[in-house]
């Protein structure tokens, strides 16, 4: 019995308090400084004395000795300070609790002198969350704290705090007149919010550096596996190990730098474990080993296939070993914890590194038996599981059952499960499908609809996207019958005959004169008497002095994009047509005159309701040849729901970005200005399309619109700059458009 | 004219070649019955080397043109040249080795213009003679002549490639890089450097090799590789002579390069 080391007293009437004092003291004691436990008392009955009860003396005693040792003196002081009088005296008090709490996992993750920010941090998000409302003279508590506090662990994780403002900044932008949205956001649950999140994690995202690294398993093995990227921790799958399986390699979508390797250096050591198990690892039954010794049978497998790959690649020792963590020998009390990782990695060490530290007489032995083998050449699988069996037998203790496992630095990152090695022939206990799901014919036609495709948005009062913002689903247009197009363009045959005879015009196409041509149609004048002083002056005259024509082929994409919406059902002037039906006499004719030039043509069409949903509906594909089929398309067409035109011109310059032609043309054709009905700013989305049309315009496409809305002067310049026409006479469209079409390709 | 010496176009020094297969029994005999040879292969691999080789091993002269776009018939053939006292024909290097006996090398022939390379037909089949339409000449070929061609079959697009009719003319001889073991000796005796080096730096150029049609056009070849030899053998850093000689010259895509640099530091550490 040790003798019961007395503590002072705390001044405080509440026996709960009494209570949890009594059993965190001597961790306080343990943990802290002279002053921080001064400060530890002092706070714990303060937190007491200000009429919110109990709670908050608890969570601090249970959670400051942690908070004190981590950041030093001054700092329980600076947290009781703020936890009254930034939290306490607000009407987010009910949030303390949880605030104190969450210093227990705030200590894992940053630094002795990043208290001041993540005070800061929880101080500017309660002050922009928290809000009054005028009249009722109420401040209503931040909804959305808990929430965000909940998620501390991950935030602090795989975010820098710059990272972890612009989310909450994201989130305070589009939510903050909402409090249930808000709160939402906040608990990462929207698809929103896990975008933003997803966009400001440090590290190397997999998906920017894998053609290098898809070029360099290619480069060095040939091989041509596929990826699967996965979000380790954020989808809670903890100790998830990169693995290959099916073709397809299963690796983290993100990595930092680990001990001065960067990221792109750590996925090309993983890519080169993977490959070399793939190369030289043969399959063993599984059903015959422990849990334990197939354990340390992969770590000699790691190491047989690592050392066979090095005999090729002599490089990737350094890069592996740069990458396993070296471990003090005699860091493991195998009295009181289980020292069977220790062990392994101290072996894994071994194997590969020369100059390892440690002098374990089982290692060393162990490590000469594998470099025998080794050296001897022609290993196998089995190889590995006998060393592994002999190895265990040698070093297995009692405390290797201890639950408690020495866990720290024994992890090796780049390595996979090696779920490659073994084949299990009996069935498994334990079950990964928990559920035997059989499909039903439902869910395999839900597998044929096609999935959207995501947008960003434009915010052009952030100046900043919205990721994933526009959900735009593809659709083959409907169709009816074809013989209505023919019908138009019949009544339109004075029109057709007009365009006919531009478009013989257009069609022996430009000629491109070839000069210094030795052989050639004319004689080029210029060159001619060059050369003929050339022969004056008795030097060496050209001989290529005739000029040859050649046909300047027309390599021409076109794209037209109909806006679709309801408002095209309005009937224009006297005529008693539509615009709609106006639209599509102004298609039919000018896809005749396409098809009559060959160019490579597409026709789509496109509404939204909401940015959920924004249709894309293909009339005509590039491929397709104005046929009865994309005929019956165009004459079902129909008008409903609204504009949003930005989601549209995005997907479609996504088709026609693919299309191999020196000139790329999309032309719009609209009668109103983008709007839609979640959006209340209408310069919002006139804003987001006139990003749209620069994106397109930078990748190279010329973005043209026409427009049928006699306003539009209004706006469309902001859009489209100088590239439009507003036709104010829509009756004439079906003249104007292919015209139109005609002197912007001439 | 007469005083024209074609022996100034023999080798003097055996060129350094290292046999692949039976490709030197292969050319004799069809030097031998001077039928006409293309030789094909990508670039760096060696084609040149050996038609200069083989030009030793047989003791001829060897008359080599390097074809591009801009080349004509007139630059092959030949053409009048005004001088103090009017004007005087030249051959072209095609009449040249045609009128003396020598070997006509057309390196790179898909760069010249399809329509240019008709002039050499008649001298490929049985006729082997070459009309001079300018000087009014029918120059009949020196026993000795052999026309050779090489072509780079990774070039191969709809625009430069080889009419049929001219293709149908030769004896065709494949040339790939050499095998590991066999490149590596060749790199160790021509630059200089380690055997282990050598092996390196084929493995090396194997990886680069594995990407082509993947982000390269080509792979880096055996002469980039005897650079890159060189450079260690002068005593430049292995990474910095890899660098300069077989990533720099080939790609200038950024991914490939980091590619290229994972690479290096695999093989060389």
């Amino acid at each position: 019995m040790t003798e019961e080391v007395q503590h002072k007293p705390l001044d405080c009437a509440f026996e709960s308090v009494q209570d949890a004092f009594a059993l965190n003291i001597d961790q306080a004691v343990e943990h802290l400084s002279g002053a921080s436990l001064e400060e530890y008392y002092q706070g714990a009955e303060f937190l007491a004395k200000i009429g919110q009860g109990d709670k908050l003396s608890i969570a601090f005693l249970k959670t400051m000795p942690w908070a004190g040792e981590h950041f030093g003196d001054g700092s329980i002081k600076k947290i009781t300070d703020f936890t009254y009088n930034k939290i306490c005296r607000t009407p987010n008090k009910p949030s303390v609790e949880i605030f104190l709490d969450s210093f227990i996992i705030v200590v894992e993750h940053i630094n002795k002198d990043q208290l001041d920010e993540y005070l800061a941090l929880i101080e500017y998000h309660l002050e922009k969350t928290t809000f009054s409302i005028h009249g009722i003279h109420d401040t209503h508590p931040s909804p959305s704290l808990r929430a965000m506090i909940g998620n501390i662990n991950l935030l602090l994780e795989q975010l820098d705090f710059k990272g972890i403002y612009e989310w909450i900044n994201y989130g305070l932008r589009y939510f903050k007149d909402h409090p249930e949205r808000q709160e939402e956001y906040f608990t990462l649950t929207t698809a929103d919010s896990k975008a933003v999140f997803q966009r400001q994690r440090k590290g190397l995202l997999f998906s920017d550096i894998e053609r290098p690294i898809n070029l360099f398993q290619r480069a060095l093995w040939k091989t041509d596996f596929m990826y699967a990227p996965y979000s380790p921790d954020f989808e809670k799958l903890e100790h998830f190990h990169p693995y290959l399986e099916d073709e397809i390699i299963r690796l983290p979508d993100i990595y930092g730098d680990l001990n001065g390797v960067n990221a792109c250096k750590r996925y090309m050591a993983l890519i080169s474990h993977i490959i070399a198990h793939h190369q030289f690892t043969t399959k063993i039954v599984a059903d015959n080993a422990s849990p334990q010794q197939r354990f340390f049978a992969e770590v000699f497998e790691d190491a047989r296939v690592e050392y066979l790959a090095i005999q090729k690649y002599p490089g990737l020792k350094k890069l592996w070993l740069s990458l396993i963590p070296i471990v003090d020998e005699f860091d493991c009390d195998d009295t009181d914890q289980s020292c069977l990782r220790h062990r392994a990695i101290m072996l894994t060490r071994a194997l590969l590194d020369d100059d390892h530290p440690y002098k374990n007489e089982v290692i060393l032995d162990y490590v000469a038996k594998f470099k025998t083998l080794m050296e001897a050449g022609e290993t196998t699988t089995s190889n590995s599981l006998s060393l592994g069996l002999g190895y265990l037998i040698k070093t297995r203790g009692p405390s290797d059952a201890l639950a408690k496992m020495y866990f720290k630095d024994t992890e090796v990152t780049y390595r996979d499960d090696n779920r490659s090695m073994w084949v299990f022939i009996e069935e498994f206990d334990e079950d990964d499908e928990i559920f035997h799901r059989e499909t039903s014919p439902e869910e395999e036609e839900e597998v044929e609809t096609i999935p959207p495709h995501y947008y960003d948005e434009w915010d052009y009062a952030y100046e900043s996207y919205k990721p994933d913002w526009a959900a735009v689903y593809e659709r083959l247009h409907t169709h009816t019958d074809a013989s209505k197009i023919d019908r138009i363009l019949d009544k339109h045959s004075s029109l057709v005959k007009q365009l006919k005879k531009v478009l013989d015009l257009l069609k022996p196409q430009n000629k491109k004169r070839v000069r210094y041509q030795e052989e050639g149609a004319e004689l080029d004048l210029d060159i001619a008497l060059r050369s003929v002083i050339d022969i004056k002056n008795g030097s060496q005259p050209d001989t290529r002095i005739n000029v040859d024509f050649e046909h300047d082929s027309r390599s021409v994409s076109v794209l037209l994009l109909l806006d679709l919406s309801q408002s095209l059902n309005e009937v224009v002037g006297s005529s008693g047509q539509t615009i709609l039906e106006l639209s599509q006499e102004a298609v039919s004719l000018l896809a005749w005159a396409v098809e009559q030039l060959g160019d490579n043509f597409a026709i789509a069409g496109f509404n939204s309701d909401t940015r959920q949903k924004v249709m894309y509906y293909h009339i005509k594909g590039y491929s397709e040849s104005w046929d009865d089929t994309v005929k019956s398309r165009l004459a079902d067409l129909k008008g409903e729901f609204s504009t949003r035109m930005g989601a549209a011109i995005r997907h479609g310059a996504h088709y026609l970005d693919m299309q191999q032609s020196d000139k790329k043309l999309m032309l719009i054709l609209t009668d109103g200005e983008p709007a839609d009905i979640d959006m209340h700013d209408p310069k919002a989305l006139i804003q987001d399309t006139h990003k749209a049309v620069q994106e397109v315009q930078q990748k190279g496409m010329y973005p043209y619109c026409i427009s049928l809305d006699k306003k539009a002067d209004e706006y469309i310049s902001d859009i489209f700059g100088s590239h439009y026409s507003v036709i104010d006479r829509i009756e004439s469209l079906p003249k104007e458009l292919p015209q139109l079409f005609l002197s912007l390709t001439k | 004219m007469s005083d024209f010496d074609i022996n100034q176009f023999k080798i003097e020094l055996e060129p350094f070649y290292e046999a692949q297969s039976n490709e030197a029994e292969l050319y004799t005999a069809a030097y031998n019955a001077r039928l006409p040879v293309m030789v094909k292969g990508p670039t760096g691999c060696g084609k040149s080397r050996f038609i200069e080789h083989m030009a030793y091993k047989l003791d001829k002269p060897i008359i080599t043109v390097s074809c591009n776009e801009d080349i004509t018939a007139s630059d092959l053939i030949g053409r009048y040249l005004l001088d103090a006292n009017g004007t005087r024909w030249v051959d072209g290097p095609l009449t040249l080795a045609a009128r003396h006996g020598a070997i006509c090398y057309l390196d790179e022939i898909v760069e010249a213009r399809q329509d240019t390379m008709v002039v050499i037909h008649s001298l490929t089949d049985h006729r082997r003679e070459l009309m001079l339409d300018k000087k009014g000449e029918l120059v009949k070929a020196h026993p000795d002549f052999q026309l050779v061609i090489s072509y780079n079959p990774g070039y191969q697009s709809l625009m430069k490639d080889l009419k049929q009719s001219t293709k149908q003319r030769f004896t065709g001889m494949d040339f790939d890089y050499a095998s590991a073991e066999l490149e590596t000796s060749i790199i160790t005796k021509e630059s200089g450097v380690d055997a282990d080096t050598a092996a390196k730096l084929v493995k090396l150029a194997e990886a680069t090799r594995n990407l082509v049609g993947h982000g390269l056009d080509e792979g880096a070849s055996t002469r980039l590789l005897n650079y890159a030899g060189t450079l260690i053998a002068a005593g430049v850093e292995v990474k910095d002579a890899c660098h300069m000689a077989l990533v720099c010259p080939i790609t200038d895509d950024a991914e490939v390069r980091t590619t290229m640099g994972g690479a290096i530091d695999a093989i060389f550490g």
